[in-house]
């Protein structure tokens, strides 16, 4: 059961420790995790962050997490960020799907798509 | 490419963060609600579209000059943030003001903060459609039209690039599509470096090099340069420079010690031969592409697709009409020459304004 204070939120991962933590809080609820790779000094993630916070706001049936590719270099890696933002979708621990950009059409859809 | 790449995380400098939480402020302020479906319509003395140094050099000085500006930032209007070229850059160590350098973004998020300060109304809106056949012109976006006295054009100009395994992984990390801005950075020092090419910014380019590295390479697909005779007669007779002829690069990799570029593979389209380059530094001169699709040809062109402008001023074939940054600067193309240019134009709309009375009418 997802926190209520959580829901409608995109919640930003600052410690391996809440990486890890919200990452199997996330697979457990089985809903869909949608990670956003992001970066301080990238503008086209500074262009997207306020369109991913108002579709966390409606679709509150998604898990959305945020990692900043700086603070957590090693999940950066991990999850082979090249570029960002990448949006990267879980479903039950498996990759599902990838949007690299700020491209805020393909989201939309991506999250449609897979959180029917 | 509306995406960052990763190279900047291996950037030696230590990076200071942004102060992000200010700006996320700023930039929530005088945004519209584009989550609306009704069509806006707004009415103003003039109106800006583009947010780089030109376009928000403009709106402060018509923000100031009391004209209640409207400037149209654009949502990833050609696939860049608002603030335009300079968000996609790093360190800026050439603007002046700054002896210590400043971030791209950060230099734009001031001028922002300053247009915004003067009144400047801005919305995060990307112009897809103009009428300038007659006053008040119409500039719409998909959910605003403003009705405008005088418009700025400052849509600026985006660096062609070329695509291949590698381009955007080392995208700053060792390629670049300036080389007057880049040239000097350290990790280009002594080193070898290629310039893609053969017109006179790809010789320009290459010449401005060999001050820096240790041996410059121009890849050039044809066999003969497009560049003005002197330019080439520079650069064939620099010692430092070696021509690759009929040559395209297909593929960037990595360095064996560092995440930065190492070297190229080079295919010769004549012999079929594919060499392996030694480069630290790669740089695109291929050329710029200024941002006038959304003109749809209501402004005169020059024969390089740049607004053409009286020469002196940013006056442009269509009267109340201004053109200020690289959307009309082939030459220059800094930042400090947009802001410049970017205050002409703000003078030159407000002298135009004045010229028809439009100051006497002071009724919002």
């Amino acid at each position: 059961m997802a926190s209520s204070t959580e829901e409608g939120q995109v919640i930003s991962c600052h410690t391996l420790e809440a990486w890890n933590e919200q990452l199997q809080k996330g697979n457990d609820s089985k809903k869909l995790i949608v990670i956003d790779f992001t970066a301080s000094w990238c503008g086209p993630c500074r262009v997207i962050s306020p369109v991913l916070a108002e579709l966390a706001k409606k679709q509150t049936n998604v898990v959305f997490l945020k990692v900043d590719v700086d603070e957590l270099k090693t999940v950066a890696a991990d999850w082979d960020v090249e570029a960002m933002p990448t949006f990267i979708f879980l479903k039950e621990g498996k990759i599902v799907d990838k949007v690299v950009g700020a491209k805020k059409d393909d989201l939309q859809s991506a999250i449609t798509k897979h959180s029917a | 490419m509306r995406a960052c790449i990763a190279s900047l995380l291996k950037k030696a400098r230590t990076f200071v963060s942004l102060a992000t939480t200010a700006t996320a402020a700023s930039l929530s302020t005088a945004t519209t609600s584009n989550m609306s479906d009704e069509m806006k319509t707004l009415r103003t003395r003039v109106c800006i579209i583009g947010s780089g140094p030109a376009g928000h050099t403009a709106a402060i000085y018509t923000s100031r000059a009391e004209l209640k500006p409207i400037l149209l930032e654009g949502w990833m209007a050609n696939d860049i943030a608002p603030g335009g070229q300079l968000t996609t850059t790093t360190d800026v160590e050439n603007f002046p003001g700054f002896p210590d350098g400043i971030m791209g973004i950060e230099l734009m998020d001031r001028c922002r903060k300053q247009s915004l300060r003067f009144g400047t109304q801005i919305f995060t809106e990307t112009v897809n459609k103009v009428d300038l056949s007659k006053p008040p012109f119409k500039v719409s976006s998909d959910s605003i039209t403003v009705l405008a006295d005088s418009v700025i054009v400052a849509t600026g100009a985006v660096a062609k690039k070329l695509k291949f395994p590698g381009s955007e992984v080392f995208w700053n990390r060792g390629i670049s599509a300036c080389a007057v801005c880049d040239g000097a950075a350290p990790i280009f020092r002594d080193k070898p470096l290629a310039v893609i090419g053969g017109g006179d910014s790809a010789m320009e380019e290459a010449n401005f090099l060999t001050k820096y590295g240790s041996r410059v390479y121009i890849i050039h697909r044809r066999d003969t340069f497009r560049a003005s005779k002197i330019m080439q007669n520079r650069a064939l007779s620099n010692p430092k420079i070696e021509v690759l002829w009929n040559s395209v690069v297909s593929e960037a990799y990595a360095d064996a010690d560092k995440p930065s570029l190492g070297g190229l593979k080079v295919n010769n389209m004549v012999t079929g031969e594919v060499t392996d380059l030694k480069v630290s530094g790669l740089f695109f001169a291929i050329g710029h592409e200024p941002a006038t699709k959304f003109l749809d040809g209501q402004l005169e062109l020059d024969s390089d697709g740049y607004v053409a402008t009286k020469p002196g001023t940013t006056l442009t074939s269509v009267r109340g009409v201004f053109a200020a940054g690289d959307v009309q600067d082939k030459k220059y193309r800094q930042a400090v020459t947009a802001a410049g240019s970017g205050c002409m134009a703000a003078l030159d709309a407000e002298h135009y304004l004045q010229e028809i009375g439009s100051q006497e009418d002071k009724n919002d």
